[in-house]
């Protein structure tokens, strides 16, 4: 059954969760703020995304939760050198982290149901 | 006095760089902008032989580190991500038989004829280079990247990608190897390489470095060793800017959420 949450951002959320991109992200910005360039890199390393780390997707996601209010930018600028775009985590961010928490736990218990019956009907 | 705003960007930057100069041109309209535009090594070496400017965007960073830093510039800024495709038209040979898997076979073939840039003059040369290398590797055939070298000279390099796509466009070149962005512009049909060798995903900054390419330095006899890496474009405002204040506006600007649109718009992936 679906269910619709009054958030926009949580129900693009909910029905995305299987492609583990947003926790994902969110997951590794509630750790350490970072630029895209960074978290494509640690996407791909990561074992537990389904959606492959390209940089068109990733930036649309980062836009997207940006607009969302789950996560704001600023310039990461020193006095000389290099300046990329810093992304981190708002309170939202770390809610909507929670909540897909939440989905996965969900989701976790009830293949772990499917797989016991599974199991049990095979014997 | 009329204000003066001067521009030097990339080549593959002409159509964002124009927009942003449109639009600005409506927030300050007794403004007169000056664009102009070459490959990034020879934008680079332009400013560091004296020609002023107030914002030079290029197609390369290690270009601000080799040539700009710290004497012209103190920071850039680093806005938007590419790929190199292989870019052909309507009347290109083959074009109606041309995929992802057979893009060799038929660049290879002796009736068509392909360019890309200069690797001297144009960053996209060097890449085009650096996907060759990346190519003989990926597919696994030996000696791909000279039977394509020698396949592509004299007068099929052209001094930055823009002239290659003008080329494709005006039928002198059956295909090129040019920026998506630059392909969009002119509205050409392309084939996307695999990510592994297009150097666009961070994700293979591993793979890319594999590959590596000889260029001219910048003093006599020097030779600048190019490394694959992603594609990526920065923008800064000069240290020799007459205009700083108006320059930082323009460069807030392409920064800003706007901008992102403007960048997407174009082709390109907006940081």
């Amino acid at each position: 059954m679906r269910i619709d949450y009054k958030e926009p951002n949580l129900n693009y959320i909910a029905a995305n969760i299987d492609k583990m991109l947003v926790p994902t992200l969110l997951f590794f910005l509630a750790k350490k703020h970072s630029h895209g360039y960074e978290l494509i890199q640690k996407i791909n390393e990561a074992d537990f995304c389904e959606v492959e780390a390209d940089p068109a997707t990733i930036y649309r996601n980062l836009r997207r939760m940006e607009e969302d209010g789950l996560i704001i930018s600023k310039w990461e600028t020193g006095l000389t050198g290099p300046a990329r775009r810093c992304y981190e985590l708002t309170s939202s961010g770390h809610e909507a982290l929670n909540f897909c928490v939440e989905l996965i736990n969900n989701k976790v218990e009830k293949m772990q149901i499917f797989l016991q019956k599974h199991q049990s009907s095979a014997i | 006095m009329t204000q003066k705003l001067k521009i030097l960007h990339a080549g593959a930057l002409k159509k964002p760089m124009f927009q942003f100069a449109k639009l600005f041109k409506n927030r300050y309209q007794d403004l007169q902008i000056e664009i102009e535009a070459h490959g990034s090594r020879v934008c680079a070496r332009q400013v560091k032989n004296g020609k002023q400017v107030d914002i030079i965007a290029l197609a390369d960073t290690h270009i601000f580190e080799d040539i700009l830093m710290p004497q012209y510039v103190n920071k850039y800024y680093i806005f938007a991500n590419d790929q190199i495709v292989l870019a052909y038209d309507y009347f290109s040979k083959n074009e109606a038989d041309i995929n992802q898997e057979n893009w060799l076979d038929i660049l290879l073939s002796p009736e068509v004829v392909f360019g890309r840039s200069d690797e001297v003059l144009d960053p996209c040369g060097c890449r085009t280079l650096l996907v060759w290398q990346l190519a003989e590797k990926y597919y696994q055939k030996t000696g791909l990247q000279n039977k394509l070298k020698s396949k592509c000279v004299d007068n099929k390099i052209y001094p930055k990608s823009y002239d290659a796509a003008l080329s494709v466009s005006e039928g002198r070149l059956d295909y090129a190897f040019i920026y998506l962005c630059v392909a969009n512009r002119f509205g050409l049909k392309y084939i996307t390489l695999p990510e592994k060798i297009n150097l666009s995903n961070p994700a293979y900054l591993d793979y890319y470095c594999q590959a590596s390419v000889e260029v001219q330095g910048e003093e006599p006899n020097e030779v600048d060793i190019i490394t694959g890496a992603p594609i990526e474009f920065a923008i800064a405002v000069t240290k020799n800017a007459e205009n700083c204040e108006i320059a930082k506006a323009f460069l807030e600007l392409v920064l800003s959420k706007k901008g992102q649109l403007i960048l997407e718009d174009c082709g390109l992936i907006p940081y």
